[in-house]
């Protein structure tokens, strides 16, 4: 399990602010879509036309489970590729600002 | 030796800078093209040449509904603790859909009428045992129809739609035939101050008495009645009194007096404009335009429909569904503007509204079976029939066309 482990450290270090950091929570959030779409999860956005199951319990499961899934798979639709492109546009900057701070410093 | 930069070089606060420059252009990119993600294929919703393959699995999964009264039973329940109407329209939607689909291919009868005539009697079945309350939301309990002795048209007109367009496809006969059904609309209509009867106590609804209407016309063509007259005077009374003064649409809702309760409403004007289509096409056709003017909305590649025009404010209801603020949009009226954009061949906007369906309607297909999982039986028995509509109507401008010429 090294490769978890490297996995694990090299998350771990990645910074927030950076493309590496962008890509991975656009990983992150196309997970934990595929996680709620293999669950079933779909299924319970009915709550958006009123229709749940019968018994309160239920529905309020439903709608709960229902509110969850909309929000990932927006995340998953529109957030994640936004980070993707985002993450790519980044590197480009960064590569650029790096590499002007560089030609600034060399004599 | 030489030194590499790093991102981690860059601190903190340009590497912010950095990141909200680089997501900005995220935006920009991407929401210009996320549509492109759920634009049906052509002829993939709705198909002049046969069924489409999204109406082909649609109708699978409504006629699984009706030959296994288990998952039927449990769909509808939960359907009716929201809104009983629905249930109802649910079925008037589907023998809609049915005779459209047994009208473009004959060789679908065999399958199709049965479950025609299930849902026609079952529905016969349950109004004889529970009256027009079971179909109707609990409020109808505690008002007192205007109109003696109370019916409710939306019972009645959909009722004698089902019956007419099943006899479209082929001719049978129901408990009561479909001529008295029409004659005592049709007496109940005249005898009315606007035209117009109730659907609940007080409430005469739009999209009711267009579907009467409409199932007066195809009974003249059926059986050779001839209710042209009272159809004139319908149609001069609701242009000349039940009209918006300011869109020119159609109220959706006033009272037996004829004072408008709801102004022009999405959830009403595109499936009214549909029904008169078969009444008189022009008139229908210039509701459609004036309501794509008022109510059409898109961005991104996704359209939608609002429930009001700029000019009329509601709260939301039963019928306009949950309306999302800035964008205003109205899944009542986003679903029945399908109806408008198909029956006027709006491909430019039908193409919009179904990639906004396949973003925001979470379809899900299964054994050949699909349903839209934020919609529930009658918002798919809609969709169903916007996907396959077109030859019942044909059918009866046909027959009405070679009626007149003899």
């Amino acid at each position: 399990m090294s490769w978890l482990r490297a996995c694990h450290k090299r998350v771990h270090e990645t910074k927030g602010w950076s493309p590496g950091g962008f890509a991975l929570r656009a990983g992150a959030i196309l997970v934990l879509y595929l996680v709620a779409h293999v669950a079933g999860l779909r299924e319970c956005t009915s709550f958006l036309s009123g229709t749940m199951p019968l018994g309160s319990f239920g529905q309020y499961l439903n709608g709960f489970l229902g509110i969850a899934y909309v929000l990932v798979y927006i995340g998953a639709v529109i957030v994640a590729p936004i980070l993707i492109v985002a993450a790519g546009v980044f590197f480009l900057l960064q590569r650029w600002v790096m590499r002007r701070r560089q030609e600034a410093a060399s004599p | 030796m030489e030194h590499k930069p790093r991102e981690q070089d860059l601190r903190l606060g340009k590497r912010m800078l950095l990141g909200i420059v680089s997501l900005l252009v995220g935006t920009a990119a991407w929401l210009p093209l996320a549509h492109l993600l759920f634009v049906p294929g052509n002829d993939e919703f709705r198909s002049t040449e046969g069924l489409s393959p999204i109406a082909d699995k649609l109708a699978a999964r409504h006629l699984e509904l009706w030959t296994d009264p288990g998952l039927r039973r449990q769909e509808l329940d939960q359907m009716r603790v929201s809104n009983p109407e629905w249930d109802y329209m649910g079925r008037t939607f589907l023998v809609l859909s049915l005779a459209n689909m047994c009208l473009q291919a004959p060789e679908r009868k065999q399958t199709y009428l049965p479950v025609m005539d299930l849902i026609i009697e079952d529905t016969e079945k349950l109004l004889e045992e529970g009256g027009n309350l079971y179909f109707l939301m609990d409020y109808a309990k505690h008002g007192i129809f205007v109109q003696e002795p109370a019916r409710s048209l939306f019972i009645d007109g959909e009722l004698a739609l089902m019956i007419a367009s099943r006899r479209f496809v082929e001719e049978r006969e129901y408990s009561v035939p479909l001529g008295e059904r029409i004659e005592e609309i049709v007496t109940r209509m005249t005898e009315s101050p606007f035209m117009s009867c109730e659907s609940y106590p007080d409430e005469c609804w739009m999209f009711c008495n267009t579907v009467a209407v409409a199932a007066v016309k195809m009974h003249d063509v059926l059986d050779g009645a001839d209710h042209s007259a009272f159809i004139q005077d319908w149609l001069a009374t609701a242009k000349e009194r039940l009209a918006d003064l300011e869109t020119g649409l159609l109220y959706s809702s006033y009272t037996y007096g004829g004072q408008p309760l709801d102004g022009p409403e999405g959830s009403t004007i595109w499936a009214a404009a549909h029904w008169l289509e078969v009444v008189d096409e022009d008139y229908a056709r210039d509701q459609y335009e004036r309501a794509r003017k008022e109510l059409r909305a898109s961005l991104f590649g996704f359209a939608w429909a609002r429930e009001w025009p700029a000019s009329w404010k509601g709260p939301p209801d039963v019928d306009s569904g949950p309306v999302i603020p800035i964008f205003e949009v109205s899944a009542g009226s986003s679903g029945m503007a399908f109806l408008g954009a198909a029956s006027f061949d709006d491909d430019e906007y039908y193409n919009a509204l179904a990639t906004t369906l396949m973003f925001s309607g979470f379809p899900l297909a299964r054994d050949g079976k699909l349903k839209f999982c934020a919609s529930n039986q009658v918002g798919d028995a809609v969709l169903l029939y916007s996907a396959v509509m077109g030859p019942l109507w044909d059918e009866v401008r046909r027959r009405d066309r070679a009626r007149s010429d003899r």
